[in-house]
């Protein structure tokens, strides 16, 4: 949802540590992860904090797989993605799935195994690595509706 | 030969009667044995020595401040071997930085450094060149063999980034680094 970014992020995790001067954290194990409706559940996860402003910037997780989900639209449809790893930029609403890349939206999906989707306006882009090959399933636009008193003619 | 009725009557049933009291009495604190004016259990968990107003400081090799530890007072026990502290305030002082903390109870085993900070523990760690990160918990650990204080039982970590909590919570003194385990919970603020 759109405020999600500005929202707190929530982390829980069996472990942790965590190194002030670098202002890096690292939590293991059932890491789960909310911010707003955005929703992040890993194995491991790498949280890096701006050393000048203190405030976290960005956070890696990895898992098998790592999987993301946030809610796109009041109406409650949700973009879901997974992969090997996945980098979300909180400063630029940025999310990068590497590895085994998967992401669905309403409901088209993709797969591929580098994915950026954008999360404020809600593109995403695809490449393929090594052999690897980019696959997209695009749903047809639905016919819009022509307008009650043109049908009744 | 005294009468039976005279010894029925009153005076007499009275008479009979506190003598018969006054010797089981008497028999009674003959049998006991001897005990002290104090309890024996009392005597061995009452404190040998207490100070009051306490106030320690303590210096390097090169004469530099390394801990001061103030205390409203502390009561030795010789048979637990442990000193209790009340409200305890230390600091100590290292190159990277200082920490301190306080507690409203505090012990020290004899002949260790190491202090465990009870009830309402908290401590502020301050960096040379990095934020203040500040613990409060049930109980804090000063361990002086590798000079770190390991927090536990609703062991909270606060810093710039946001406030942490865990199981057990360890910062080292000469070191930024802190370790959590046991269910670990964060809440990070954002940048924007």
């Amino acid at each position: 949802l759109p405020d999600d970014i500005n929202k707190p992020l929530e982390i829980q995790a069996n472990e942790a540590s965590f190194d002030q001067n670098s202002g890096e954290a690292i939590y293991k194990g059932n890491v789960f992860v909310k911010q707003g409706s955005i929703e992040i559940q890993a194995q491991y996860l790498k949280v890096s904090t701006d050393p000048k402003t203190q405030k976290f910037s960005s956070l890696e997780a990895s898992g098998k797989p790592a999987k993301f989900s946030q809610q796109v639209d009041w109406s409650g449809n949700i973009v879901i993605s997974k992969g090997n790893e996945i980098h979300y930029l909180t400063d630029e609403s940025k999310l990068e799935i590497i590895g085994d890349g998967y992401l669905s939206r309403m409901q088209n999906s993709i797969t591929a195994d580098y994915i950026l989707y954008m999360i404020e306006d809600g593109t995403f882009s695809a490449e393929k690595k090594d052999s690897g090959r980019v696959s997209m399933t695009l749903q047809p636009q639905a016919p819009q509706d022509k307008p009650a008193s043109e049908t009744n003619k | 030969m005294l009468s039976f009725n005279k010894l029925t009557q009153p005076k007499s049933l009275l008479l009979i009667g506190a003598a018969l009291i006054i010797s089981a009495f008497l028999g009674w604190y003959g049998v006991t044995p001897t005990t002290n004016l104090v309890e024996t259990d009392s005597l061995s968990s009452s404190p040998d020595y207490f100070i009051t107003k306490v106030k320690v400081k303590e210096f390097d090799i090169d004469g530099r401040l390394i801990e001061e530890l103030d205390a409203d007072q502390t009561l030795h026990y010789t048979a637990k071997s442990k000193t209790l502290l009340e409200s305890p305030n230390m600091e100590r002082y290292s190159k990277s930085g200082h920490w301190s903390a306080k507690a409203d109870k505090g012990v020290i085993d004899d002949g260790s450094n190491d202090i465990l900070l009870t009830e309402n523990a908290r401590a502020t760690k301050k960096y040379l060149q990095s934020e203040d990160i500040k613990l409060s918990a049930d109980n804090i650990h000063y361990l002086d063999q590798n000079k770190s204080l390991t927090s536990y039982g609703n062991a909270t970590l606060t810093s710039t980034q946001g406030e942490t909590s865990a199981g057990k919570i360890t910062t080292y003194i000469n070191s930024e680094e802190v370790v959590m385990t046991g269910s670990v919970r964060g809440k990070y603020e954002t940048i924007h």
